[in-house]
């Protein structure tokens, strides 16, 4: 039975995971390392020190406040189930989350004083591109965006 | 056989996290205007010769003759640009053995999926210069 599982309680691999998680998926130790490394909180905090000029001289700083909301929202309505962006910064700004797998490609173009974003979905087989334009400020945009990105784990 | 690289593609340190490669790397809408100086480069994606320079060579010249930043050197083919329908040109402008690979005429969706692809065909080969 479930329950009877032994559980491990992961301290090290970021905010993604409050509760436990069962030991039967557990199974490597470095996948919980990177998982660590992805934690949306402390990569925002790595985007907070660019200043203008990151990018041999172009590149706009990131809005400290728009990343802050950033993170609380991307927190508050990200599906726990989906697989953890990277998230880079953008030249206009803002930022720029990415998921990546063999068969899809996925990009999310966040506009943070805007609070919005375009998303991009690339089928690698067949080249079928999805373009959509979300508010994150909505929950509407978010589960748009959530119900988009299951493809990556199906 | 050693495959041949055509171009050789640096690649900003905040384009790498974690082991991944943005594909912002590339994507010509964003390539740096200190590599591009002049609008006629607009849409283009710089890159070394990699037939007349190393990956090292490439970068050594990048980050102290130009004085820029690199995470490290990818290679992407001739072959792979024609995949993605991409036309490029050995123009040694502004230097001996620069190229630019063309991303004028496609739709801002079609540009990412083609940047995609570049990044995966590029990290799939692995990196050709990382610096220590």
């Amino acid at each position: 039975m479930a329950d009877e599982l032994p559980f491990f309680s992961p301290r090290f691999i970021g905010k993604r995971f409050k509760g436990h998680l069962p030991l039967s998926i557990l199974e490597d130790l470095s996948a919980y390392e990177e998982l660590d490394a992805l934690d949306i909180a402390s990569r925002i905090d790595d985007l907070m020190v660019l200043e203008d000029g990151w990018l041999d001289g172009d590149g706009l700083a990131m809005d400290k406040q728009g990343l802050i909301w950033f993170s609380k929202t991307f927190q508050a309505h990200y599906a726990s189930i989906l697989p953890l962006p990277h998230i880079f910064p953008r030249v206009d700004g803002g930022i720029q989350l990415e998921w990546n797998t063999t068969a899809y490609s996925a990009v999310l173009e966040v506009n943070l004083i805007k609070k919005r974003g375009v998303y991009f979905q690339m089928n690698k087989k067949d080249r079928a591109i999805l373009e959509l334009d979300l508010n994150l400020e909505s929950s509407d945009g978010w589960n748009s965006l959530n119900q988009h990105l299951q493809i990556l784990i199906v | 056989m050693e495959e041949t690289v055509h171009f050789l593609r640096q690649i900003h340190p905040t384009y790498i996290f974690n082991k991944s490669v943005s594909e912002q790397a590339f994507d010509a809408a964003i390539d740096m205007q200190a590599f591009l100086p002049t609008t006629k480069d607009a849409g283009k994606l710089s890159a070394y010769d990699g037939g007349s320079r190393t990956a090292k060579e490439a970068y050594e010249h990048y980050t102290h003759s130009l004085n820029l930043k690199s995470g490290g050197v990818l290679g992407i083919t001739e072959e792979e640009c024609m995949e993605e329908t991409l036309p490029f040109t050995y123009d040694n402008e502004p230097f001996i053995g620069h190229c630019s690979i063309d991303f004028n005429g496609k739709t801002k969706a079609q540009r990412k999926a083609s940047a995609v692809s570049l990044r995966d065909y590029a990290v799939e080969r692995a990196w050709l210069f990382k610096p220590e």
